[in-house]
């Protein structure tokens, strides 16, 4: 009764796809989320009757072969890096990224890391920090004095003093790109890192060949489709019931056997 | 005379094979380009040993293969600009260490160095069996139904579509991959359509219906495994009272 094992894999893959489709309903206004997709594969197959095997020695062989599946599994959670709806905030240092490109966040642990969330703050010295108080890259310093901070399309960041006609160029925020987005790591709280499967970042500023630009007082939002999740989430509790159904006939077919005299 | 008993019993191994590939299929009904699997069965006559009449012939049950439904599954929108279905006949080449390999499931990926690779990271291969390099600032993917790439503009490769003369001779790997000892040729009719994913083709509402069949049928098959058995305690008991 392979079949107990097969509904087994299949029950497990949906179960997968509902965690998956539910973290994406959860960060359905998460700033910067992207939403993620279960997909699976075919299991191993046990070859009983190998297709093409020569049945005479004439040369005759089987046209078909029995080829046993032994049931499905997880082959890998993807992101899906379409660009979200753009809100708009209104707050000076909310920036969002239109097209690609991630903000580069310098950790406590003095590994860099890398977001799409563009909701920044001031810490207590005046430097550009994430939610988490992480300083954005390069360190940008917003004097205690300045009346205005403007973020420009490519980045830069200017302060506006009182009596001063010119901003003043604090610097520019740097990004970062991927060759393969997909192979970033997600490590909660928005934020990614550079794995070997994503390459290595390539730093630019907005604006420049192969990256985006930014606007200042607008959010990126999170690219999850609810229509489409809650699809998905029917789609995938009805697949489970069917496997649970295959584990159901087995387990009767088992029961006619025991009760064999 | 112990016959019957063994005719119901090469019933239900075709009938536990038949249920394992049912469940397969259920198993795989979210799985991308997943083809649902089909079983043949033939019946074996063994003929008398000695000649009767009316002659003594029995036939049992025997699987003879399992073939694949190669219809197309439902498309689904997916908006992701590397995923691609294939309207038509036709498989998606890619290199496996172990040599070529073909494959329906269009999710595919670039790798650290901008190659097109599968989920599982096998490169996949153009028309002439080549891998295909995507410039790594390529911004804009359109890919027209002919597989030609165009990277913000400019043509940089095409994937391969290539089709085989007998389709059911392809030994399923699993991985969502295929193998075949036959030269496939490029498909002519067949299409890729961008952004969009196949789906399995398995069709619910008929695997649980041949789900119910299956089991009926096997507690049939041990009905008469019963009743045969009955008959030959009722034959015993009988033949003891004499």
């Amino acid at each position: 009764m392979r079949a107990l094992s097969i509904g087994a894999t299949g029950m497990m893959a949906q179960q997968l796809n509902v965690e998956t489709i539910s973290n994406n309903i959860a960060n359905m206004s998460t700033t910067g989320y992207k939403r993620e997709r279960a997909e699976f594969q075919d299991l191993l197959y046990q070859q009983e009757r190998r297709v093409g095997s020569p049945t005479s020695d004439s040369g005759t062989e089987l046209p078909s072969g029995v080829q046993l599946g032994l049931g499905v599994k997880t082959a890998a959670i993807s992101r899906d890096n379409e660009q979200g709806p753009l809100q708009k905030t209104d707050n000076k240092l909310d920036v969002a990224m239109q097209g690609p490109g991630y903000f580069t966040v310098q950790l406590p642990s003095g590994d860099t890391a890398y977001s799409r969330a563009g909701f920044f703050q001031l810490s207590s010295d005046g430097t550009i920090v994430t939610s988490d108080g992480f300083p954005v890259q390069p360190n940008i310093v917003v004097p205690a004095n300045a009346i205005d901070v403007v973020i420009s399309s490519a980045g830069e960041v200017f302060a506006y003093f009182d009596g001063q006609v010119a901003p003043q160029n604090l610097g520019q925020l740097e990004l970062a790109t991927f060759v393969n987005t997909n192979g970033l790591e997600s490590i909660g709280s928005s934020l990614l890192k550079e794995t070997t499967a994503s390459g290595a970042a390539t730093v630019g500023v907005a604006g420049s060949p192969g990256f985006g630009t930014m606007l200042q007082g607008y959010l990126e939002g999170s690219n999850v489709n609810v229509v489409s999740e809650i699809t998905n989430l029917i789609q995938a509790q009805r697949a489970y019931e069917m496997n649970s159904k295959s584990i159901e006939t087995a387990d009767q077919m088992l029961q006619t056997i025991t009760q064999l005299r | 005379m112990e016959n019957s008993g063994y005719l119901a019993l090469a019933r239900q191994v075709a009938l536990d094979r038949a249920l394992d590939i049912t469940a397969n299929n259920l198993a795989n009904l979210r799985t991308s380009g997943y083809k649902a699997e089909k079983l043949l069965f033939e019946q074996y006559v063994q003929r008398a040993t000695s000649p009767v009449t009316p002659p003594n012939e029995m036939s049992s049950v025997v699987q003879v293969g399992t073939f694949t439904d190669y219809r197309p599954g439902a498309f689904e929108q997916t908006g992701n600009q590397l995923d691609f279905a294939i309207q038509g006949d036709g498989f998606f080449a890619v290199q496996d260490p172990a040599g070529a390999r073909y494959t329906r499931a269009g999710n595919f990926r670039l790798d650290d160095t901008g190659q097109v690779v599968t989920q599982d990271g096998l490169p996949v291969l153009d028309a002439g069996g080549s891998t295909i390099q995507l410039p790594p600032d390529a911004r804009q993917i359109v890919v027209s139904g002919d597989g030609k790439i165009a990277a913000d503009g400019n043509v940089v490769g095409q994937i391969g579509v290539m089709q085989f003369a007998d389709p059911q001779s392809l030994v399923r790997e699993g991985n969502g991959l295929y193998s075949s000892s036959a030269q496939p040729a490029q498909a002519t009719d067949a299409t890729l359509v961008q952004g969009m994913i196949e789906g399995a083709n398995v069709q619910p509402v008929l695997e649980i219906t041949h789900m119910m069949d299956i089991l009926r049928e096997f507690q049939a098959a041990q009905q008469m495994v019963d009743s045969q058995h009955e008959l030959a305690m009722n034959a015993i008991n009988k033949i003891a009272k004499v």
